[in-house]
């Protein structure tokens, strides 16, 4: 068995609102192996976003609710049941994040040197002054004690080199209104490694971008996961853009996962229906094709969930069982695992 | 290559080309000017005291002990707006009210800017339970009519001009904790905030780096535009006797001291009750001129108007 940084079990999350519970995650159990990059793929509402944030705790209680048996585990602590002061102390130094809009990511007023900066003083005092705190209110004005200043301008140019900015000392004493998004983004993913985390989680972070700097940005967090070591948990919509850089793939659909598996299996042998359609969906370049094919329908809306399958009023191979009876997600084949009832007989 | 312009800060920035807007149109181009001047004056006559006056405004010009029909004197060359019964020059001392009425007005304005600013930003940023009290508490005194209790704590603590500072600021904080509340919200909900929180900074690290900063310009425009209200109650204080006690000259302290000569010689009263009047209108029209220059609406009409305008001349 590989080493697992983060490990969801049965990850249930209901929001209690007027209309009714809204179930945006319903039993989720995933492993991130360490070293790996896990892309979670689903529609808007199918709960990716919502998985990123419980991790980090910051999905507000109340109106969330997780369920009972519901545990997240990193590095040997439940995220779930730990306090407020403990969440803070992950996140940031054990998880950090790259979020979807890097345009308005950035505080607007601080230049981008300060804001690196702060990052890798939060990393200092955790990591190598072994102080369980945050910066405090007159720190963040005057400098945290102990801390030396040329150290942190150094690491915050070698961290902005690493993002491949070109002229990095120039980077520093810009505000982020005067970067384009590509170079936002790369400010943003220079903050989120400059803790050295273990796990890094990025949800949608080229969504906001063209396809050119997209492409850039992917590779450059594939490279820079290599050389940081980190274990990465990337969200996306799109299935070519996990494929870029994932080494696994989770499919979510209407808050469960549907099929997990290696990148080359998903692509070469999908098994849930759901998964086909998504494949089928998108644009190749070796096929030449009239039209692309779509999925009919849209996805349910969370607080109306169809029994049984989720996926059953928009699959075309349904049958009568998916109607009444939750599939469960189990191993098939030589690798991999997915919930659908067209490979896994009755239960006995 | 490098442009230092691009090192001004955002807020700076929004603050100059705001009054940039401001000065195009031409009320409130008078209100920045009456503005400036009153902030200019009372900046050289705090420094140089009564030194620059044409008269000292305490003592008597002439020999004590003279009727007062010798020592008042009626506007004239060598005493513009006259004398007081006491033979004391009413220029100087119109000119030496200004620093006092400035220093009222700021003290009480950046204390209540301070204090609503803290409250607002913990009670927009914090939510729940911290922020039901906290403005429970601040409707509680925007409930009270202002004047109404600015005169009541005055009138405990007993007249003077310290007191009647401290009176202003709790009649003044709860509007800046509402304005800093309400601006609070919004910036809670921006990307950054949330990318910091992600980060693991501390709720007061955020409040301090990530939200004071961002809501800090619209806060610093109102209380330029409300400058003019602190003077206005700082004088009618002074006027009902809670401000600033004789010989100390107070503008509205001295409209009440001169008011039963107001058929005899009208210049004393109105000589204050018009530098009043000329303050807090320039302030309320440089008010309205950045209220307008701050909307963006209305901020491209002048730009469009006064663009019209000079093609036209």
């Amino acid at each position: 068995m590989t080493e697992t940084v983060l490990t969801f079990k049965e990850v249930a999350l209901t929001f209690e609102t007027e209309e009714g519970p809204v179930k945006a995650l319903s039993g989720v159990s995933l492993d991130i192996p360490k070293g790996r990059i896990l892309g979670v793929v689903g529609e808007s509402g199918s709960g990716k976003s919502v998985l990123a944030l419980s991790t980090l705790g910051l999905v507000p209680r109340p109106p969330g609710r997780y369920g009972e048996r519901s545990s997240i585990i990193f590095e040997g602590k439940d995220l779930l049941r730990s306090s407020e002061k403990e969440l803070e102390l992950v996140r940031g130094t054990g998880i950090s994040m790259i979020f979807q809009e890097p345009m308005s990511s950035l505080n607007p007023v601080f230049k981008v040197g300060e804001q690196i900066a702060e990052a890798v003083e939060l990393r200092i005092l955790r990591k190598e002054l072994k102080q369980a705190r945050s910066i405090s209110l007159l720190e963040s004005l005057r400098g945290v004690k102990g801390i030396d200043e040329s150290r942190v301008k150094e690491e915050v140019l070698e961290i902005l080199r690493d993002v491949r900015i070109s002229d990095p000392e120039d980077a520093l004493d810009r505000y982020p209104h005067e970067f384009s998004g590509g170079m936002k983004q790369r400010v943003m993913i220079a903050m989120a490694l400059a803790a050295k985390p273990s796990l890094l989680i990025a949800d949608e972070p080229t969504t906001a971008l063209d396809v050119t700097t997209q492409a850039q940005i992917l590779s450059l967090v594939k490279d820079l996961v290599r050389e940081f070591e980190v274990s990465v948990l990337f969200i996306s919509h799109d299935l070519s853009v996990v494929s870029e850089v994932a080494d696994d793939i989770a499919v979510m659909y209407a808050g469960r996962i549907v099929e997990v598996n290696d990148v080359r299996s998903i692509f070469r042998s999908a098994k849930h229906p759901y998964t086909k359609g998504l494949l089928n969906a998108e644009p190749r370049l070796s096929e030449t094709r009239k039209s692309l094919e779509s999925l009919a329908g849209s996805v349910p809306s969370l607080l109306r969930v169809p029994g049984g399958c989720a996926f059953h009023p928009r699959c075309p191979l349904v049958f009568p069982r998916c109607e009444k009876e939750v599939p469960e997600l189990l191993p098939v084949g030589s690798s991999g695992e997915v919930a659908c009832h067209l490979y896994h007989g009755e239960k006995e | 290559m490098f442009d230092k312009r691009e090192l001004i800060p955002p807020f700076v920035k929004q603050w100059y080309s705001t009054m940039k807007l401001v000065q195009r149109q031409r009320l409130s181009y008078f209100g920045a000017v009456v503005a400036l001047v009153f902030v200019a004056l009372s900046v050289v006559e705090g420094v140089f005291g009564s030194a620059i006056l044409p008269y000292n405004p305490i003592t008597s010009r002439g020999v004590p002990n003279l009727p007062p029909s010798i020592l008042q004197w009626p506007p004239k060359f060598s005493h513009i707006f006259g004398t007081d019964p006491l033979g004391r020059d009413l220029f100087s001392q119109v000119i030496a009210a200004l620093p006092l009425d400035a220093e009222v007005a700021f003290v009480v304005i950046i204390s209540a800017v301070l204090i609503g600013m803290s409250l607002g930003t913990m009670a927009g940023y914090r939510g729940g339970k911290l922020d039901q009290l906290i403005m429970r508490v601040t409707d509680v005194f925007i409930a009270f009519p202002g004047i109404i209790l600015a005169l009541a704590i005055a009138a405990t603590l007993g007249p003077s001009l310290l007191h009647s500072m401290e009176a202003l600021i709790v009649v003044w904080w709860p509007k800046y904790t509402r304005l800093a509340r309400g601006e609070a919200l919004t910036v809670k909900n921006r990307p950054y905030v949330e990318a910091a929180e992600a980060a693991g900074r501390s709720s007061s690290g955020i409040m301090l780096r990530h939200i004071m900063p961002n809501i800090i310009s619209p806060i610093i425009i109102y209380a330029t535009l409300d400058i003019g209200n602190v003077i206005l109650n700082t004088s009618v204080l002074a006027y009902l006797g809670l401000g600033a006690q004789y010989p100390t000259p107070e503008l509205g302290r001295m409209v009440f001291d001169f008011q039963s000569q107001l058929f005899l010689q009208p210049w004393l009263v109105l000589v204050p009750g018009i530098a009043i009047l000329l303050i807090v209108l320039g302030f309320n029209l440089l008010g309205d001129g950045l209220r307008d220059a701050l909307d963006p609406r209305s901020s491209r009409i002048i730009a469009a108007q006064s663009s019209a305008g000079q093609e036209g001349a």
